[in-house]
């Protein structure tokens, strides 16, 4: 399963090489909207990679929900309980594994998700099994956003001068891993006087300590992974 | 369930390894002073170290391992301990917490040893050049045999570079 989740995993980024010109996407994103436009070859190449994923994804589900001996590992493992997603504001597929309600993408949302469609999905037992189905469902929604996005892309610029402007503002997006929160102010010359980045991942390393207590040390690994918080993204 | 498994990789999806005259990979052998297979033939051992990195280098380097670069058939393999290691592939640039980790991780390498220096930031602190956090490059804490160039660096790339290194020519 791993393997064939590997394929799946580089077909995408070798699309995202074509469309994008950077298999991870790193540095596309820029003030004022993207570095480059997307091609009619390279929406196609997307429209067929979301017919690959569509075709080979379910048969790999059926494949974890037919399987008793690796629900053995996942089910009622690492439970992490609603009470401490909230005390924590977890963010992401974990905290909405734990019945935590909230979407960035819904809760503020933000152009261009505040004209899609999508749904988000919740659990509340809070084990492993309950974050790998929530990701399960946010790749099945993704690749639905994915198809309104290309049906609906304007045409023109993919970039704009920002303005130049002082002050001081903040923003919360939705990331995989949960919502990404940044503060930035800005000197009267347009220098950086003070910035905050705050990764998902700061309210989730502390919530695996509580989800691995109690459980057999065989069964870290699979309940970090079912977390799978940043390191880097915690250092910021 | 047999039946999804073999269906999924009835085409064989594995590709073949760059050839001997590949340019990117002759580049990278130049760089190498040492091939390692006069000492270790065929094989060698690779303990990764993140000395700071964004992770960016972290997830080509595991893309290795999926069943299009297959790292495995050319006798290359990831351990879980530096006494085990023959390589050292070092990502990030080095942090301040990190560069006494660095320095003990290749101290407990056995020789010969070499270092390969993965990413932008590892040759000279990329993105985070000039950060209070951080010391520098690789070549900062510990001796560079080869830098990978890429922010981050392709699983092909990364590849050609540990083949460049086993016998300064490719394969």
């Amino acid at each position: 399963m791993l393997a064939h989740c590997g394929i799946l995993r580089e077909r995408v980024l070798r699309v995202c090489e074509v469309a994008f010109g950077h298999r991870l996407m790193m540095d596309m994103i820029t003030p004022g909207g993207v570095v480059k436009d997307l091609s009619d070859d390279s929406a196609y190449a997307i429209g067929e990679l979301i017919e690959t994923l569509r075709d080979a994804f379910p048969n790999l589900v059926t494949l974890y929900d037919n399987t008793a001996s690796l629900q053995d590992r996942t089910v009622r493992t690492g439970v992490l309980s609603n009470v401490l997603a909230m005390q924590y504001g977890c963010g992401g597929f974990i905290g909405r594994a734990s019945g935590r309600d909230f979407d960035a993408r819904r809760a503020y949302p933000y152009a261009p998700y505040d004209h899609l469609t999508f749904d988000v999905p919740r659990r509340i037992e809070g084990d492993v099994n309950a974050r790998l189905w929530i990701r399960v469902h946010e790749i099945e929604q993704s690749l639905d956003i994915l198809e309104q996005v290309l049906a609906r892309m304007p045409k023109g610029p993919c970039r704009v001068d920002m303005p130049e402007r002082i002050g001081e503002g903040h923003a919360l997006v939705e990331g995989f891993r949960g919502d990404v929160f940044v503060a930035l102010r800005l000197n009267d010359d347009g220098t950086i006087a003070n910035a905050h980045a705050r990764d998902p991942s700061w309210f989730q390393w502390p919530l695996l300590e509580a989800a691995i207590e109690g459980n057999i040390v065989a069964d870290f690994p699979i309940i970090n992974k079912s977390f799978n918080c940043s390191y880097s993204g915690h250092d910021i | 369930m047999r039946r999804t498994l073999l269906e999924g990789l009835r085409s064989p999806l594995t590709e073949v390894g760059p050839p001997l005259d590949d340019p990117e990979m002759a580049a990278l052998a130049r760089e190498v002073g040492r091939a390692s297979n006069a000492s270790l033939g065929r094989s060698l051992s690779i303990r990764h170290v993140d000395a700071g990195s964004c992770n960016g280098c972290e997830l080509e380097i595991h893309a290795l391992g999926n069943a299009f670069y297959d790292l495995e058939r050319f006798g290359l393999r990831f351990v879980a301990s530096p006494r085990h290691a023959d390589v050292l592939l070092v990502t990030g640039p080095v942090t301040r917490n990190m560069r006494e980790a660095l320095q003990r991780t290749y101290a407990a390498t056995p020789a010969p040893k070499w270092v390969v220096a993965c990413g932008a930031c590892a040759k000279d602190g990329g993105a985070f050049a000039g950060s209070y956090a951080i010391v520098g490059g690789i070549g900062e804490v510990v001796p560079v045999d080869l830098h990978v160039p890429g922010c981050p660096p392709r699983p092909a790339t990364l590849l050609k570079a540990l083949l460049a290194l086993l016998d300064g020519r490719g394969r």
